[in-house]
């Protein structure tokens, strides 16, 4: 992949080079050589992410493409202490995401949602929890347009941490809901 | 009071009023014979400490070895009650096994309240016979005596009988000894493979035998009232969904198929229905499922979580976790009004109820005011009174036992243990652990 | 010996009620015996200062008061007559037989009027000493009553006064005896806490035991303070609750703090003593 981003690119500054030159001598019939950095601004355009690309092409995100590609690699929504409720930050990742399922490249696209606690309180009490939280993230994406038939549910509690440790560290990073893409 | 009275009548008879005089010279040298009555001491107070008994280790006519000591699953039994402070053996005088042998004056200088003497003797056709007698050495009588038998492989089955019948015997209630428990096992080899078990032992830990094996999570087990199914929650299909598991066949049945969340399974008190919780409607609710009819019908109907049912022992209503008041906390629910009403007031989280048999106090797990570590607590249902029994950071699951005295639950870390505490508070232990992280226990209802 | 009665008020009712000797039963109950005797000499006392003499002898006598015999009326001495003075003898004259005769009829005369004079006079001085003889014969009966009912009177206010002195006493003892009584009360009680304490830090109540559940026993003790019997009066239905009661008492015993005590105290409160074992201190 990375190879023919390479080839496109050196194919397109080339291509940019050329054209510049070609029509300095297509005027005057003579052959003048201008310096081409003192009389005209040239742009480099690098290649984006087809996935940035599709978001930025539906136009429902005002962000420029680095934050856009930032959000994107963001799979996790984090949470506060015994609560399902989305900040601004989530917002921001789940619009990006949103974006994208609604693109045409990611609309075939499924998910699978997973919704995770910190060790406290109960195991069962956390299952529910988890499903609130990983609802949360559905709920929103549904709201922006994401069909609720492509996005599946499913809440692990405490079951499955990433920091098996006990401190608010830990626990912090385990409060979240993971967007799981499929294929 | 009495020189006053001396003078009063002094007084009285210048002024010779003998009606008044004959009344008071009445009183005055009768009341020293009124007071004669039989002087009565009111006791109104005890002091509850594990009373003393000593468990003679028990009498074996045979050649070869017993292969359990009798007498010491007894005495541990008794122990673990919470009730009972089994004296050691080494201070014995002597080994009686018969009843003329037990020398009442001995046992009273150890310090013993009862002493628990028995015979084994092997019966014809591979088995065992076990007479027993329990003595009141303070009331200097016999007061139990009995006989159980059984196969080569039951001695300790044998053990917890007998157990039950001394506990009952001295306590009054029945004894839960030949119970059981069942709990899950979690070994973790990394971040990617977890083992799980549910797990089936007696209820002090002994003879424990894995009922499921999964690599996926078990939580939430649930007894039937029969005790001869459990229901509980696997992770086996790549979601949280309920199970019915028959002990004795180890046949399996998917109960709930439906997308979301499957979780808390609670047997009812007749056996007929299940509450749990489900997330089909959009938010997490609470269900009860006919068993026979398979009909579904919710319970609760709150944009908040619902979760983690109970039944109260009447059958006719359900104590639940709620946060629609804000944070964790407990309601009850009426089954057929649909009328729900706050039970839990003090602090910030209140979860997993478990109502006591006799419904008059339920067992949660509590994280107090101002406080960092979630206990066991028991709270009166009727006075709203909360105590918390325990004090590791992290405890979860409690259960009761089916006479109301003890509660076993999860004491939670990278190597969960679980814990037993007598419904006082007063005694507690750790059961042998397992290896792996063990968690959510759950009591068996008395054998039949 | 003693006999009963009742006051009595003029006019009133008249009661009577003798109980003769040996009719009382001997005295096991020796303060019922007491507070009647004392009871029957307060009725004695009247009730006013004043009272009215009563000239008519009460027909109604009890035995019970040993009234001197009456003493006999002094005599009183019988005037003496007096005798006649006597009568000159005059000489006799020629014609004087009858001046004589008259004079003599006339003296004869003089004779009948001074005789019958005299036996007016002796008449009316027997008239007058009867008078008198009865008179002071009845102001002699009189004084004899009166000495009589002042000697009854000064008698009964002794007795009366007596009766006092000892009722007073015997008041004072009963005081002392009370005071006596208060005490050793107190001391049963700091024993009966002494021991209830013992009984309490050894009652372990079973796991079925209920507020509401009630005990009675009865123990026997020597004063030792050892355990000779425990009986167990009333039941409260649960058996495992019952034995845990005696038992505590059993684990309590012997109440060796109990030898202090004076052997008075002990025999009158403790030989035997009753327990009820009621639970106020139960969480259910």
């Amino acid at each position: 992949m990375k190879f023919i981003k390479g080839v496109v690119v050196g194919l397109a500054v080339v291509w940019l080079a050329g054209c510049a030159t070609n029509d300095q001598m297509g005027t005057s019939g003579e052959s003048v050589i201008v310096d081409v950095t003192e009389s005209e601004m040239v742009e480099t355009l690098p290649l984006l992410d087809p996935a940035v690309q599709a978001v930025l092409d539906t136009g429902m995100v005002e962000a420029s493409a680095e934050q856009i590609a930032e959000l994107l690699e963001k799979d996790s929504i984090h949470f506060p202490y015994d609560s399902d409720r989305l900040d601004d930050e989530d917002i921001a990742v789940l619009d990006v995401q949103a974006a994208y399922l609604t693109s045409p490249a990611g609309i075939n696209e499924k998910l699978v949602i997973e919704g995770h606690t910190d060790e406290r309180g109960t195991r069962t009490y956390n299952l529910a929890l988890g499903e609130r939280r990983a609802m949360a993230v559905k709920n929103y994406l549904v709201l922006k347009g994401v069909v609720s038939s492509r996005i599946e549910v499913v809440s692990y509690g405490f079951e499955t941490p990433i920091n098996t440790m006990h401190n608010e560290t830990a626990w912090s990073e385990n409060r979240r809901a993971v967007v799981v893409k499929e294929g | 009071m009495m020189l006053t009275g001396a003078r009063v009548i002094r007084t009285l008879l210048l002024l010779k009023k003998p009606s008044v005089m004959w009344s008071l010279l009445f009183c005055l040298l009768m009341g020293p014979a009124l007071a004669q009555a039989e002087l009565t001491i009111e006791i109104t107070k005890g002091n509850d400490k594990a009373i003393p008994v000593a468990v003679v280790p028990f009498a074996w006519s045979g050649s070869d070895l017993l292969q359990e000591e009798i007498a010491g699953i007894i005495g541990s039994d008794l122990r673990l009650s919470g009730q009972f402070a089994p004296i050691s053996s080494k201070q014995f005088l002597g080994f009686p096994s018969k009843a003329d042998e037990v020398f009442f004056g001995d046992w009273r200088l150890l310090g013993a309240s009862y002493v628990l003497i028995g015979r084994v003797s092997e019966q014809s056709g591979n088995g065992y016979v076990v007479n027993y007698e329990l003595f009141d050495v303070l009331g200097r009588r016999s007061v139990l005596r009995g006989e159980v038998t059984g196969s080569r492989d039951q001695l300790r089955a044998m053990a917890h009988k007998i157990s039950d019948d001394v506990y009952e015997n001295i306590t009054g209630i029945p004894g839960v000894f030949s119970t059981r428990i069942v709990y899950v096992v979690a070994k973790r080899h990394d971040a990617k493979k977890t083992d799980y078990q549910l797990v089936y032992a007696d209820m002090d830990g002994h003879r424990a035998v894995p009922i499921l094996k999964s690599n996926k999570p078990i939580l939430a087990p649930s007894w039937s009232p029969d005790g001869k199914k459990l229901a509980y929650v696997s992770f086996e299909a790549g979601r949280p969904a309920i199970y019915i598991q028959e002990l004795a066949s180890g046949e399996r049945e998917r109960v709930t198929n439906f997308p979301g969340l499957n979780s808390a399974p609670k047997w009812s008190p007749n056996g007929k229905k299940l509450a749990m919780v489900l997330s089909k409607d959009g938010n997490p609710e609470i269900y009860v499922l006919d068993l026979a009819s398979r009909q579904l019908t919710q319970v609760t109907r709150h944009f908040a979580l619902d979760n983690e049912p109970a039944w109260m022992p009447d059958g006719k209503s359900l104590v639940f976790t709620s946060n629609r008041g804000g944070s964790a906390q407990l309601y009850e629910v009426e089954l057929a009004s649909g009328e729900t009403k706050r039970l839990s007031f003090d602090g910030k989280f209140n979860a997993r109820a478990r109502v006591f048999p006799d419904g008059k106090s339920m067992a949660f797990i509590h994280k107090g005011e101002g406080e960092a570590s979630y206990n066991v607590a028991i709270q009166e249902m009727d006075t709203g009174r909360i105590r918390t029994l325990t004090s590791s950071p992290f405890e979860d699951a409690p259960d009761v036992s089916p006479n109301g005295r003890m509660l076993i639950y999860a004491a939670q870390g990278d190597s969960g243990v679980l814990g037993i505490i007598s419904a006082d508070g007063r005694v507690s232990f750790r059961l042998p652990s397992s290896e792996g992280d063990v968690r959510e226990p759950a009591w068996s209802p008395y054998r039949k | 010996m003693i006999g009963k009665r009742t006051r009595s008020k003029r006019g009133g009712k008249k009661r009577e009620s003798v109980k003769g000797e040996g009719w009382l039963l001997p005295a096991t109950v020796s303060l019922l015996l007491h507070s009647l005797a004392v009871a029957l000499l307060l009725l004695i006392v009247p009730t006013t200062e004043t009272r009215k003499v009563n000239p008519v002898p009460r027909h109604v006598s009890a035995k019970m008061v040993t009234l001197e015999r009456p003493e006999p009326a002094p005599k009183k001495p019988v005037p003496v007559a007096e005798k006649p003075a006597p009568k000159p003898i005059a000489k006799p004259r020629p014609d004087q037989q009858a001046i004589a005769l008259k004079q003599k009829q006339a003296e004869e005369r003089k004779k009948k009027q001074a005789e019958e004079r005299r036996r007016e006079e002796r008449r009316k001085a027997d008239l007058r000493r009867e008078s008198e003889r009865k008179l002071a014969e009845q102001r002699e009966h009189e004084r004899l009553e009166r000495e009589r009912r002042e000697r009854k009177q000064k008698r009964l206010e002794q007795l009366q006064k007596q009766q006092e002195e000892e009722m007073l006493a015997a008041l004072d003892r009963d005081a002392q005896a009370a005071e006596q009584a208060r005490e050793d009360a107190e001391l049963a009680a700091g024993y009966v806490g002494i021991i209830r304490q013992l009984v309490e830090r050894q009652w372990i109540r079973p796991a079925s035991a209920r507020q509401g559940m009630k005990t009675v026993l009865r123990i026997q003790l020597l004063p030792t303070g050892e355990l000779i019997k425990v009986r167990i009066l009333a039941g409260s239905g649960n058996e495992a609750f019952d034995r845990s009661a005696y038992q505590s008492v059993e684990r309590a015993a012997p109440f060796t703090e109990l030898q202090d005590m004076e052997p008075r105290v002990f025999e009158e409160n403790f030989r035997t003593l009753r327990f009820v074992f009621n639970p106020e201190d139960l969480l259910e």
